[in-house]
């Protein structure tokens, strides 16, 4: 199937671009999927964790493909440490709520509306 | 150099309103005096660019901005015309004022609004660009938006926010429409495009803002639902500013300037008759004081519109009159019905009756008003209605023309009624006293004054004539 | 020209000092000053962005580029640059600092150092991604912006701003992911995420590969219409911009929206040059955001949120304008997001000044106010004008100078639509005004006076900028002929 696709898109090599490309998406998909069906604050976060790791495999494809990985490299170095920061500010907001509610429940967030 | 003259006309009453607050937190007294000499020195500074004007070379200014804009004021006839008779009546508005508003709270931003009323009129009679008579076309909404609301009740406040609603959404539309034209010409500049053949739906567009200002059917219902304002600002927005602002960017867009399709001279006077006969049916149904006026107001601007339209020298001459003779007879009514309201304390027609033997002066100057307005000679409404009929009969309409003619059988209908209800029959309100002899003055002011402009017609004809001369 | 190297590098040195010394002393020290020490960062930057916009005209230059501790003339090395563009953001940044700054001394009471250690990062991202020349760059300044203002929100604690903080960081996290994707599709196809050169390569793209290019577009406009928040990408916003304390409020409304969302889509607009999808998602998102934010404005209760909404329709008109691709609606947007700046910072003030004084932002348990607090009232109609368009206050202006560009680029029925849709705007702001000042006073606020000291002085500050900039347009316009952009 990899190599019908492509044929179709016109990449060099013979498609296991392709297939991390998909697998890539699905990542994403996976971590929206997460975030849209989960009712939990540390579930949701590690939704968004999960795309953004996926983000990084295809940065470091992208760098593959062009040939210049080591700038790729740096670039996912840098993105990693950013997540951890979102990633802490996020686990930080998801505490004080447990604080406030008792529970990680996100259908306790109803205060804003309209 | 004179154009300093045509500045101070503008700006004193523009600039000099934001003054007015400040003085009148120390001393009232100074405030209104202010007020007065603001609004009565435009008054003169319009008498003073007369002759500038028969001298054949009108005073004007004019800066160039990029993008089809400019900034520029020209006193031709048509403008010192309007100028003339909005400030004329206004003057005499604020010194009336002086008694009818004497016990409420919020004078100061009373009068600031009221002279920035009057600026705005000014800079949008003088001003030769689409977008700055849109820039003071608002102002004067924002104006009107605070002084209808001024008792700031719940209803007073609603109404206001309709009559701001209808008249900004109307000149959204119109802007849209001088958009357009700025898209088929590429200037807002009024001198620029002098002649020049618009497409129609641009008629269309700037029709919706003329028609929601001057309170023409189908946009009308803001008006009478205005009346909640306090008695001297119906009388300026019905005589001296609001409404004439309306008819006059008809007449400087589409009769001065440029050139529309032959078919409005049929659609925007047959628009007119319906809402003249609309109206005045209207009004000999209202059983409130000022809704009968209002009414009354709408009719007649369908007669101004009609003149305007009619689309020949004669109609035109007549529908400038007409401004002119509505204009004090109008203010005058109304300032006649403010010291009836004020005194008797409801605006309920029903209730009154018999105020002539209390207040006799008062049904007088009503009586000098109301001829001029149903047109009975020898008052000056008789000239201006006269010649509108007779610039439509002249183009041969005359099934348009009958349809005026019951209008103003009409108009004479409803204001015997409202006289004989409020003035004549059993006096239901003994106790009542004349109003204070200033209120009473300015209203006898002005029915003298549609009486004089009426037996020296030859004053303000003369002036007419020049406008429909520079047609 | 040393002395524009000097105040280029003020933009990122001075917040950065300030940061150290705002944690360096005792906290009973620096509290007292150091909200003083902000307002005068914020009017150093602004004193410096004219500075540096009169020097850069001076000499015709279009960009002047530098960097802080590296060699950026080295091959491929990245660098900041300053252009007229990113100068009127520095300068807007500014303007809205130090409105933030002097509501902050009302309302900020707990935590005033981290208050101003966020505050000082915001500044540094902001002022960051303005000025970067490659688009990683500007993911890492965007995340600077994007996580001092989820911190800002959830400072004080409060259930609703945590809940707000919560919201915002999650769809901006989902932005971010949307940003990078397409950053990673940018990157495959020309190997350099700097500007000028993913421009060049951007155009040579042809054949199968433009599959990529409508990708990456797609993920672009998605992420930064996100953080932008039109819709429908604006469930975020009135959350985070209602719980928030107000002085954050005017920095997220004011400029945060504008920096992190309409910055990207300006450079995507550079990004994507000739592309015609460009121009019409832009008309759609924006006559989207026009409309639907308007109507769901008319619907709100609380002061705050309504103008959240507010600025959710006005950031339609932004994108309006930049869609034109033209200079005309360019400078109109640039206009327009300044004149957003004042007219929706004084509406935040006046949220401060209300609920400081009144103890509430419900706009059914408001009314009758207009006495009672006369400046509150009045900046709030100056402001009310301005956002409605209506003329002679400044808000009119952009709006025709949008308008008019529209028109001229042959989208007459997406101008007429957003021209028509300011009544929408006056509609809403006049049931604001019925329900907060006018009407029946509730008896409760009989002894309510008027605000003092520095939100007073921020709404007269801020009325004035407004009616000065409406009177002045006409001045403003032949300076834009006078440097040949009409």
């Amino acid at each position: 199937m990899w190599f019908c696709l492509g044929s179709v898109i016109n990449l060099p090599g013979f498609g296991w671009e392709i297939m991390m490309l998909i697998i890539g998406f699905l990542l994403i998909i996976a971590g929206a999927y997460c975030i849209i069906r989960t009712y939990h604050l540390l579930k949701i976060i590690i939704g968004m964790e999960i795309a953004m790791k996926a983000v990084t495999l295809l940065i470091i494809l992208a760098g593959l493909v062009n040939g210049n990985l080591a700038l790729a490299q740096s670039f996912v170095i840098t993105i990693i440490v950013i997540e951890v920061v979102v990633a802490v500010v996020a686990a930080g907001i998801a505490v004080s709520l447990y604080k406030k509610y008792g529970s990680m429940e996100i259908r306790n967030l109803r205060k804003l509306k309209g | 150099m004179e154009q300093y003259l045509l500045v101070i006309c503008i700006f004193l009453p523009l600039l000099g309103a934001f003054l007015l607050p400040a003085v009148g937190k120390r001393k009232a007294k100074l405030r209104n005096q202010m007020a007065l000499f603001l609004v009565a020195a435009t008054f003169l500074c319009s008498t003073f660019l007369l002759p500038a004007l028969h001298s054949g070379s009108p005073l004007f200014l004019h800066f160039e901005l990029p993008l089809g804009l400019s900034f520029g004021f020209y006193a031709d006839a048509l403008a010192v015309f309007m100028a003339l008779a909005a400030s004329l009546v206004a003057t005499v508005i604020v010194l009336y004022s002086f008694g009818y508003i004497k016990e409420e709270a919020d004078q100061n931003e009373y009068y600031m609004m009221v002279c920035l009323f009057i600026g705005a009129m000014m800079g949008l009679v003088f001003s030769t660009n689409l977008i700055f008579i849109y820039m003071f076309w608002e102002i004067s909404a924002i104006c009107c938006w605070r002084l209808i609301g001024f008792y700031r009740e719940a209803t007073t406040i609603r109404r206001a926010n309709k009559a701001f609603i209808i008249t900004v959404a109307g000149a959204l539309v119109m802007l849209l429409g001088f958009i357009g034209l700025y898209g088929e010409t590429g200037t807002f500049d009024l001198a620029a495009m002098k002649g020049i053949a618009i497409p129609s739906w641009v008629v269309v567009l700037v029709l919706f803002g003329i028609l929601s200002k001057s309170a023409t059917f189908p946009l009308h219902s803001w008006l009478p639902d205005a009346g909640v304002a306090p008695t001297p600002v119906s009388s300026l927005l019905h005589a001296a500013v609001l409404v004439k602002i309306g008819v006059y960017v008809y007449m400087r867009m589409f009769v001065a300037t440029l050139q529309i399709d032959e078919v409005f001279t049929v659609a925007v006077p047959a628009l007119a008759a319906v809402s003249a006969l609309v109206s005045a049916g209207a009004a000999l149904r209202a059983n409130d004081l000022k809704r009968v006026v209002a009414y009354s107001t709408i009719s007649q601007l369908a007669f101004i519109l009609l003149g305007l339209a009619s689309g020949n020298e004669i109609g035109v001459v007549g529908g400038m009159l007409y401004i002119l003779m509505h204009s004090v007879a109008k203010g005058g009514l109304f300032l006649c019905l403010g010291i009836v309201e004020h005194n008797v304390g409801t605006k309920d027609l029903t209730k009154m009756g018999g105020l002539y033997r209390t207040m006799p002066l008062t049904a007088i100057a009503f009586l000098f008003c109301a001829f001029s307005i149903m047109g009975i000679p020898p008052f000056g409404g008789f000239f201006a209605k006269y010649l509108v009929i007779a610039g439509i009969v002249a183009e041969g309409k005359v099934l348009l023309a009958s349809f005026f003619i019951i209008g103003a059988v009409l108009t004479v209908l409803y204001l015997t009624r409202l006289f004989v209800k409020v003035f004549l029959g059993e006096a239901t309100f003994p106790q009542v006293k004349e109003g204070t002899p200033l209120m009473v003055g300015s209203a006898l002011f002005l029915a003298v004054l549609s009486a004089v402009l009426g037996i020296g017609i030859r004053v303000p004809s003369g002036l007419a004539a020049l406008i429909g001369r520079g047609m | 020209m040393p002395i524009l190297d000097y105040i280029t590098v003020s933009f990122l040195v001075i917040p950065l000092i300030i940061l150290v010394l705002n944690n360096l002393f005792s906290k009973q020290f620096v509290e007292r000053i150091n909200f003083k020490l902000v307002g005068v960062v914020a009017i150093l930057q602004m004193a410096l962005a004219v500075a540096g916009f009169s020097l850069l005209s001076a000499a015709h230059w279009e960009d002047y580029r530098f960097s802080l501790l590296w060699d950026w003339t080295m091959e491929e090395a990245g660098y900041f640059a300053v252009n007229s563009l990113s100068l009127v953001f520095l300068f807007c940044i500014g303007f809205v600092l130090l409105v933030a700054v002097l509501v902050a001394k009302a309302t900020v009471e707990q935590r005033k150092t981290a208050f101003v250690n966020l505050v000082l990062t915001l500044l540094l991202g902001m002022n960051g991604m303005v000025m970067v020349r490659d688009l990683f760059s500007l993911y890492v300044f965007l995340e600077i912006v994007g996580i001092s203002s989820f911190v800002l929100v959830a400072l004080f604690q409060l259930e609703t701003g945590l809940e707000g903080a919560f919201k915002y960081l999650v769809m901006s996290s989902l932005a971010t992911v949307f940003i990078l994707t397409g950053l990673a599709f940018v990157f495959m196809q020309t190997g350099s995420l700097q500007y000028a050169q993913a421009w060049a390569d951007w155009l040579s793209v042809q054949g199968t590969a433009q599959l990529y290019t409508y990708l990456a577009f797609i993920l672009l406009i998605s992420g930064f219409a996100l953080k932008t928040g039109v819709v429908p990408f604006h469930s975020w916003l009135p959350d985070a911009h209602q719980s928030a304390n107000t002085a954050v409020s005017i920095l997220l409304s004011g400029i945060v929206i504008k920096v992190a969302g309409i910055y990207g889509f300006i450079v995507l607009t550079k990004l994507f040059p000739g592309f015609p999808p460009v121009a019409l998602a832009l008309r759609i998102l924006g006559l989207l955001s026009i409309v639907v934010g308007a109507l769901f404005a008319l619907r709100q209760t609380h002061f705050k949120r309504l103008v959240a909404y507010s600025s959710v329709s006005q950031m339609g008109y932004i994108l309006l304008g930049l869609s034109s691709g033209t200079t005309l609606g360019f400078l109109g947007a640039m206009v327009h997001i300044f004149n957003h700046a004042t007219f929706k910072s004084t509406l935040f003030t006046n949220a401060a000044a209300l609920s400081a004084q009144a103890g509430t932002l419900e706009l059914g348990e408001l009314g009758g106010l207009e006495k009672k607090m006369p400046v509150t009232g009045f900046s709030s109609i100056t402001a009310f004008l301005s956002t409605a368009g209506i003329p002679p206050l400044a808000g009119f202006w952009s709006k025709l100078l949008i308008i008019m560009a529209l028109w001229k680029s042959e989208a007459e029925g997406f101008a007429a639509v957003a021209l028509l849709a300011s009544i929408l705007t006056a509609a809403y702001f006049l049931r604001l005004q019925k329900k907060v000042f006018f009407g029946q006073l509730p008896e409760k606020f009989g002894a309510v006076t008027e605000i003092g000291g520095s939100v007073k002085f921020a709404e007269l500050m801020l009325s004035a900028v407004n009616i000065a900039v409406g009177v002045g347009f006409p001045l403003i316009l032949l300076f834009f002929e006078g440097r040949g952009l009409l």
